[in-house]
C-alpha cells in the first residue's frame, strides 16, 4: 500500500518534470530562477563591439534577501539591493553626480507573459546537450514571427533553470548582444560582509518610491503583433517628461514625451541592439519631443514614430 | 568603460556617406582610398540591410558591395585628380543637396572636448559614457521627402514610415545635452526592461554598465 503510494507520487513528480520541458516552460523556469535561487556568478556582457565582465550574487541571509551586481571592469560600480533598499557604490565621490536616479535596478522580473510571447515568437528547444560554464544546458530559440523584433537564443541550466547564456540576433542572424556566464555557483557561501561597500568607496542609497502615474495623452494607431502598453497610464519622469512602455513579453520599447520649444529633426540612432529614435511633433501650439528607445530593429521604431497619436486610446 | 565606439570611424562613415550622396570632396576620396575595403563593404551591407528593412519594396541599394567597392577603388585611383567623382553619375541632380548620413560627434570622443565635458559636468564618469550613433538621419537610404516641416498629426492609421528629415549639425553644447538626455532615457529604459521582460541579465547589466551620473 505504502509502496504503491510512493510509486504513484514518484510518477506524478516525474510527469510534472517532463511537462516542464516545453520552450515556454523553460523560459518560465528561467525567469523564476533569478529570484528563487542563491547564486554567485561572473558573466560577460558583449554589446556594440565592447565587452564587460560583471559579477552577480544573490542569497538569503538571516531571512533577508541580498543581491548585488558589480561591474568588474573599469570603475567597479556596483549596485546592492538589501530587501527593498538599494545602494549604488562608486569607487569615489567624484564618480557620482547628484541627480542620478536609480530606482529598482534589481527588482524581480514580472511574470512571463506566455500568450504575448507566443504571438510574437516561435519558441523551440533546439539542443538539449549544450555546455556553458561547465554546466549542462538546454538551448532555446525564440524566432521572431515578423521583422519588428530581434531573435533570441537562450542557454538554460538543465538542473536549475538558470540563464547561462543569451544571444540577441538581428533578422539576418548577426549577433547584436550577448550575455554569457563564465562561472556560477548555486551554493554560494554569502555573508553580509559580501554586500557591504568598502570604507573608501562612495555610496548612494536609494529608496524605492511609487512611480507617479499621470494621464496618458498618446496612443498608437498600430502596434506590431504581440506588443501592448505595459502600463495603462503614463509615468511622470520629471516636470516636463512622461514615459510609456511597450512590450511583446521579450522586447521593450520605452517612449518618452517631453514638451519642447525647439523643433528637432527625426533621427534614428543605435547602440548595439538598442535603437533610439527622436522626432518633434506639434500638437496645436505645443511642440513635443518624442524619444523611443528599444531593443528592436530600426524599422519598428520608424513605424511606431509614424503612428503615435495624441489621445488616450490603446485600452 | 566606454560602451560604445564607432567601429568604422567617424571620418570613414562621413566620407562614404558623402560619396554615396555625390558630395565627396578630395579629402573624402583620400579617406576612402585609405580605408579597408572589407570594412567599407560591411558598412555598405549594413546600409543596404537597413534600407531593405525599412523599404522592402525598393531596389537594393548595392547588390554586391565588395565588387562595387573594388570598382570604386579602381575608379577613384584612376580619377584621383578629378574633383567631381560621384557614386551614381546618372542620378538626377537635386535642387537642394541631399542630407548626409551624419555621425553625432560627441565631445567625449575627442581628447580636446573630453576636458570640456569634465568641466561642464564635474565629476561625471567620463569613461563610463555611452553614445548612440546616428544610423538614419538623412535621405540617403530612406528617400524621405525633402520638406522640412515638422510632422503633424493626420488621421492616418497606416503603419507607414515617417518622412525622415535631414540631420542638422548640432553644436557641441547641443550634442552634449542631447547625449546626456539620451543616456538618461537609456538607463530608464534598461531599468524598466529588466522588470517587464524575461530577458534575464542583459537589461540589468545595462543598468549598472551605463553611466550613473547624468548631470540633470
Amino acid at each position: 500500500m505504502i509502496r504503491g503510494l510512493i510509486m504513484s507520487l514518484l510518477l506524478c513528480a516525474s510527469s510534472s518534470l517532463l511537462a516542464a520541458q516545453t520552450g515556454v516552460d523553460w523560459l518560465t523556469r528561467m525567469t523564476d530562477s533569478f529570484d528563487t535561487l542563491s547564486y554567485d556568478g561572473v558573466f560577460v556582457h558583449q554589446e556594440a563591439g565592447m565587452m564587460n565582465s560583471m559579477r552577480v550574487r544573490r542569497g538569503l541571509i538571516g531571512g533577508v534577501e541580498y543581491e548585488s551586481l558589480e561591474d568588474l571592469d573599469g570603475q567597479r560600480i556596483a549596485v546592492i539591493r538589501i530587501d527593498d533598499s538599494v545602494i549604488c557604490v562608486f569607487p569615489d565621490v567624484g564618480d557620482y553626480v547628484a541627480g542620478v536616479t536609480l530606482a529598482e535596478p534589481l527588482r524581480r522580473f514580472q511574470e512571463l507573459d506566455k500568450d504575448r510571447l507566443t504571438q510574437a515568437y516561435d519558441i523551440k528547444i533546439v539542443d538539449k546537450s549544450q555546455r556553458i560554464a561547465s554546466r549542462k544546458a538546454v538551448k532555446l530559440k525564440l524566432i521572431p514571427k515578423d521583422e519588428y523584433r530581434y531573435g533570441h537564443e537562450f542557454w538554460i541550466d538543465k538542473s536549475t533553470g538558470f540563464l547561462l547564456k543569451h544571444d540577441v540576433l538581428s533578422l539576418d542572424h548577426q549577433l547584436l548582444e550577448r550575455i554569457q556566464f563564465t562561472s556560477v555557483s548555486f551554493a554560494p557561501d554569502l555573508k553580509e560582509a559580501d554586500f557591504t561597500p568598502s570604507d573608501d568607496s562612495y555610496t548612494q542609497h536609494f529608496v524605492e518610491v511609487e512611480p507617479k502615474v499621470v494621464k496618458r495623452n498618446w496612443h498608437f494607431d498600430w502596434l506590431p503583433q504581440g506588443f501592448a502598453l505595459v502600463w495603462q497610464e503614463a509615468r511622470r519622469m520629471n516636470d516636463s517628461t512622461n514615459m510609456m512602455l511597450l512590450s511583446d513579453g521579450m522586447s521593450t520599447v520605452s517612449v518618452f514625451v517631453e514638451q519642447t520649444d525647439k523643433k528637432r529633426p527625426q533621427t534614428i540612432m543605435n547602440l548595439g541592439a538598442t535603437i533610439a529614435g527622436e522626432m518633434s511633433i506639434q500638437v496645436d501650439e505645443q511642440m513635443y519631443l518624442l524619444t523611443m528607445v528599444g531593443e528592436v530593429p530600426a524599422v519598428t521604431i520608424q513605424r511606431l514614430m509614424a503612428v503615435i497619436m495624441p489621445g488616450p486610446d490603446n485600452d | 568603460m566606454s560602451k560604445f565606439h564607432d567601429k568604422h570611424g567617424v571620418g570613414r562613415d562621413d566620407s562614404l556617406s558623402a560619396f554615396l550622396d555625390n558630395e565627396a570632396t578630395q579629402a573624402d576620396i583620400e579617406a576612402l582610398l585609405a580605408s579597408d575595403i572589407n570594412v567599407l563593404a560591411d558598412k555598405l551591407d549594413h546600409y543596404a540591410q537597413i534600407q531593405q528593412a525599412i523599404q522592402p519594396d525598393h531596389a537594393v541599394l548595392i547588390e554586391d558591395s565588395g565588387a562595387f567597392l573594388a570598382q570604386m577603388h579602381s575608379k577613384l585611383e584612376q580619377g584621383k585628380a578629378e574633383t567631381n567623382v560621384v557614386a551614381f553619375p546618372n542620378q538626377p541632380s537635386q535642387a537642394t543637396p541631399p542630407a548626409k548620413l551624419e555621425q553625432l560627434e560627441l565631445p567625449h570622443m575627442s581628447p580636446t572636448a573630453h576636458r570640456s565635458r569634465r568641466s561642464l559636468f564635474s565629476g561625471l564618469a567620463v569613461a563610463a559614457s555611452v553614445a548612440f550613433v546616428v544610423v538614419l538621419g538623412g535621405n540617403l537610404l530612406l528617400q524621405g521627402d525633402s520638406n522640412n516641416t515638422t510632422p503633424t498629426f493626420a488621421a492616418s492609421t497606416a503603419p507607414q514610415a515617417t518622412p525622415v528629415e535631414p540631420i542638422t549639425a548640432l553644436s557641441p553644447e547641443e550634442a552634449l545635452q542631447n547625449n546626456e538626455r539620451l543616456q538618461n532615457y537609456l538607463r530608464q529604459h534598461a531599468q524598466q526592461a529588466s522588470m517587464t521582460a524575461g530577458q534575464g541579465m542583459i537589461p540589468m547589466a545595462k543598468v549598472v554598465g551605463y553611466p550613473q551620473g547624468n548631470g540633470q
